[in-house]
């Protein structure tokens, strides 16, 4: 990609910000054409189990350092 | 075996995918919709149908691998053409039904791909330096030690954490508030965790939808928040994820 970089310390992308945005973020299909309604609660479970292993692993840009 | 159809995103790239492969290792297609096109893969609902994924999602390591290979489709197709990113997870029976949903939404779809066309996402988290509690808020009047007087002061004490906090994120808002008029549209995440007891959390964490030529004002926006003060920290760029407007977000 060709595009201009602007002029700022950009962060290393990591695990929960791709989190934030695939489970929280982006169009969200419902009704009969989709599988796994239930699944988006559940996600929703997981994620708060991910950010606490996130935690403990220490990810760089991660919100939150070990507990 | 039994086929469903992962969707990663609708684009109005028309070809030009190349090779890529999705959360199943599986080559990743442009499925034609009316005009539209969705990014999907053929996965087995022996292993992604409602069941085993909900199975999947409980295991977090497993979430995380399929997060991140998700989302390097999404980056790879939003490099080539305007996309509207989906959720993780989101499965079909079939590109028969793929097809029946995006041309049931096929004008909202095109709508937010005009909108987000040549624009990019950019994530920013917003610091502020919280001074030490001044010795009247950490030890407020009163010489009894006893049980009572011990509990007000220590009301008193979260009380007035709790206002310092509150004109943190009030500055966060601020923050936001500059840097959303320099941007096409603007969202914010929720602050996790965030509270009077918790250190070096962020106050603000937006995300913000800017034109490709913009980047400047944007950078400088973000440079003049620095230099009243705020640290800022700022990743992009991203897909439209924040901005993809269909469904309940």
């Amino acid at each position: 990609m060709s595009r201009p970089e602007p002029e700022f310390a950009l962060q290393p992308v990591s695990v929960v910000d791709i989190l934030d945005r695939v489970l929280g973020q982006g169009a969200v299909v419902t009704g009969d054409l989709v599988l796994g309604l239930a699944g988006i609660d559940l996600v929703r479970v997981s994620l708060r189990a991910l950010l606490a292993s996130v935690g403990a692993v220490g990810v760089a840009g991660g919100d939150r350092d070990a507990d | 075996m039994s086929d469903g159809t992962w969707i990663y995103a609708v684009t109005s790239l028309r070809r030009g995918l190349g090779e890529l492969s999705g959360v199943a290792g599986e080559p990743v297609r442009l499925l034609d919709c009316a005009g539209l096109s969705a990014v999907v893969g053929t996965v087995d609902l022996a292993e992604f149908g409602e069941e085993p994924l909900n199975h999947a999602l409980a295991d977090p390591d497993r979430v995380r691998q399929l997060a991140v290979a998700h989302h390097e489709v999404v980056r790879t197709v939003a490099g080539l053409g305007a996309v509207v990113p989906f959720r993780l997870a989101t499965v079909c029976h079939g590109d028969g039904r793929t097809r029946t949903y995006v041309d049931g939404r096929r004008d909202e779809l095109a709508a937010v791909l005009t909108r987000i066309d040549g624009h990019d996402e950019w994530g920013v988290r917003a610091f502020l330096p919280d001074p030490p509690l001044s010795e009247s808020e950490a030890a407020p009047e009163g010489k009894e030690s006893a049980g009572a007087a011990y509990l007000l002061r220590r009301r008193a004490q979260l009380a007035l954490r709790e206002d310092r906090w509150a004109r943190l994120v009030r500055r966060g808002e601020e923050i936001h508030a500059a840097l959303s008029a320099v941007a096409a549209d603007s969202t914010r995440f929720p602050l996790r965790g965030a509270g009077p007891a918790d250190q070096d959390q962020p106050v603000l964490h937006g995300s913000y939808l800017i034109e490709r030529g913009d980047e400047e004002r944007f950078a400088a926006a973000v440079r003049a928040m620095s230099t009243l003060g705020a640290r800022l920290e700022v990743t992009g760029p991203w897909a439209p994820y924040s901005f993809a407007g269909i469904g309940e977000s």
